[in-house]
């Protein structure tokens, strides 16, 4: 067989292929690897000539064989790395404060995901969905040693809304679990006027305004995103039955995509029943408008002043709370700056009246710079991170209004805010004692030293040493009245030479 | 690669067809319809463990027929003391029978 045509064509295809894998191979190897692929080739090509197999099926055949020398060369790239190496430059990256916050910074990526970027959020920080939501409040009814807030009864309300100066206008709702269109979902009864006292606009159809006598009873309106999963858009739904309840209703409106009130879980408004509406001892959320000089305050007053003046009884210990919708809503960011004060409040103490709370090194004069920005920006990621996940993951958090949607989830989505900051806290600053107080890389090549049951004329402890050879900090075993409780003591470059050569 | 070693079912087929007389890759494929992307490395692999040895073909002999030289794979002592106990667990291997006309040149 002549060279000529032993390098024709498809072979030279074949030799680029291989020229190309064995950039992976290793310098040393790469000759006799090349040497080997190149002459499995070229007897590959001409057993696919003997067969009689030329062509473009047997071009195809000899590509797909010279493709595997990628794999061969990935086999021979990896088996050169040196893994002991590489985990020791893991490790030691993962003591850096950039891989601190970087892993921070990926939970709070998760949670941006996960939540399907952050809708309850967007909502705190977004202007409400209603017209001069500014002046739009709701109404709670509590006692003085009652710390539960509920609805008031029905009856309260008639008398505000024929009495109260303060109140522009008033709407009631209640709300429910039920089968909406055969799904479970939530589905609120409101009164005539609650669309026109929040300015609700629609993406499609025509709300109810409860003026002269503009009411359905027998229609729902729909949520933007139940439209969309039931009928694949506001428009198709308008006019389609639907089931509500074990009720059959009519579509007769979509609210626009990002309405909300109560929660964003629910699917289905619909008109209360006449039983609801007759019932005076009933207990109803009540949301308001209030006048345009009226304060929360003046109408608290002014309600409560009416309720003792017509039902004294009933009134009698009882407190009316007013709560803007908008105040109520970014509460959480009020509970967000409480979180950040605290850690402030805690790390300030800890500076100035020389609490350990970054080991002893840190309290003397000259300890790195570095060591305040990166506890603050650990801290407040930390702290974030808590509130975002409190917030998406909460079902209804605390940020819903008075009364919530679920009377477990306040209390629940309050307490997880508050544990899980403490526990941002405590690991932040646990995390900073175990740092170096010269490069702020967590300190490594954890040795026990001394004997644990020889405390009394003895010391034992842990000892954590910088990989840069900064220092050496030493942790007692137990924190006894005589021992400092963490000793930072820092290494002069006389050391150096010792990480140098590691 | 230690005696007590235990094969992958690709590993012990290797195993087998160098055993049965299959001495370069393109044999090897061609015997056991494995893709040149695993073929390659599972041999570097069980060179590196001892199981087989390679040796290049003299250039002497290659050059007399025209062609490039190319190397062999034989099995080691160790690799066909791992070739008996795979063939033991993987029952079906004993009844693998090779046409080695069908790589051959």
């Amino acid at each position: 067989m002549n060279s000529a045509r032993a390098y024709a064509g498809p072979l030279r295809e074949s030799r680029l292929l291989i020229a190309l894998a064995s950039m992976l191979v290793p310098r040393a190897k790469r000759a006799e690897w090349r040497a080997e692929w190149n002459a499995e080739m070229w007897h590959a090509w001409r057993l696919l000539q003997d067969r009689g197999e030329d062509g473009h099926a047997a071009r195809r055949q000899l590509r797909r064989w010279s493709q595997g020398a990628f794999a061969d060369g990935w086999w021979h790239r990896l088996e050169a790395l040196d893994r002991e190496r590489l985990l020791d430059e893991w490790r030691r990256r993962c003591q850096t404060p950039a891989f601190c916050l970087s892993a921070i910074g990926a939970v709070l990526g998760v949670i941006v995901l996960c939540s399907a970027l952050l809708p309850v959020t967007r909502s705190v920080l977004f202007p409400l969905p209603y017209a001069d939501a500014g002046r739009v409040a709701t109404i709670a009814q509590g006692g003085v040693s009652l710390a539960l807030r509920s609805g008031p009864i029905l009856k309260w309300t008639r008398l505000w809304q024929t009495e109260s100066r303060t109140v522009q206008e008033f709407a009631t709702y209640t709300w429910r679990k039920s089968a909406i269109g055969g799904a479970p979902g939530l589905e609120a009864h409101v009164s005539a006027r609650f669309f026109s006292l929040l300015g609700a606009r629609t993406a499609a159809g025509r709300l109810w305004t409860g003026y002269g006598g503009d009411v359905c009873a027998d229609c729902a309106v729909l949520s933007y995103d139940a439209a969309a999963l039931r009928y694949g858009g506001a428009q198709a739904a308008i006019g389609k039955k639907i089931f509500i309840a074990g009720r059959l209703f009519r579509i007769a409106a979509v609210l626009p995509r990002g309405f909300w009130f109560l929660s964003r879980r629910i699917a289905a408004w619909t008109p209360s029943t006449p039983a609801e509406e007759s019932d005076p001892w009933l207990r109803t959320g009540v949301v308001v408008r209030l006048a345009p000089d009226a304060t929360p305050k003046l109408a608290e007053t002014e309600l409560l002043s009416i309720v003792r003046r017509n039902d004294s009884g009933l009134a009698w210990g009882c407190l009316v709370t007013v709560s803007p919708v908008q105040q109520r809503v970014r509460s959480v960011l009020m509970s967000f700056a409480l979180g950040l004060l605290l850690a402030s409040v805690i790390v300030l103490a800890g500076v100035h009246l020389r609490i350990p709370l970054f080991g002893s090194g840190a309290v003397r004069s000259g300890f790195c710079w570095r060591l305040g920005p990166f506890f603050a920006a650990k801290t407040v990621l930390a702290i974030l991170a808590v509130l975002l996940a409190g917030l998406e993951f909460t079902p209804a958090s605390s940020i819903t209004m008075t009364g919530g949607t679920d009377l477990a989830t306040e209390p629940i989505s309050t307490w997880l805010f508050l544990v899980g900051c403490m526990g941002a806290l405590s690991w932040s600053i646990h995390d900073q004692r175990r740092r170096c107080r010269v490069c702020v890389r967590r300190l490594g090549l954890c040795a026990h030293v001394g004997c644990s049951g020889c405390l009394l004329l003895n010391w034992a402890g842990t000892e954590m040493v910088c990989v840069e050879g900064h220092g050496m900090l030493h942790v007692p075993e137990m924190i006894s009245s005589w021992n400092e409780p963490e000793r930072w003591t820092a290494l002069d470059e006389s050391w150096q030479d010792l990480f140098v050569a590691r | 690669m230690s005696d007590d070693v235990k094969l992958t079912h690709t590993s012990a087929l290797i195993l087998q067809v160098i055993s049965a007389g299959c001495r370069y890759g393109l044999d090897i494929m061609q015997n056991t319809g494995l893709p040149s992307g695993t073929v390659y490395p599972a041999l570097r692999r069980l060179e590196q463990g001892g199981l087989v040895q390679s040796t290049w073909e003299k250039e002497r002999e290659a050059f007399a027929e025209q062609r490039p030289a190319r190397k062999y794979y034989r099995l080691t002592r160790a690799g066909e003391a791992a070739l008996a106990k795979a063939v033991k667990r993987y029952r079906l291997l004993e009844s693998l029978s090779i046409d080695m006309s069908r790589g051959e040149e």
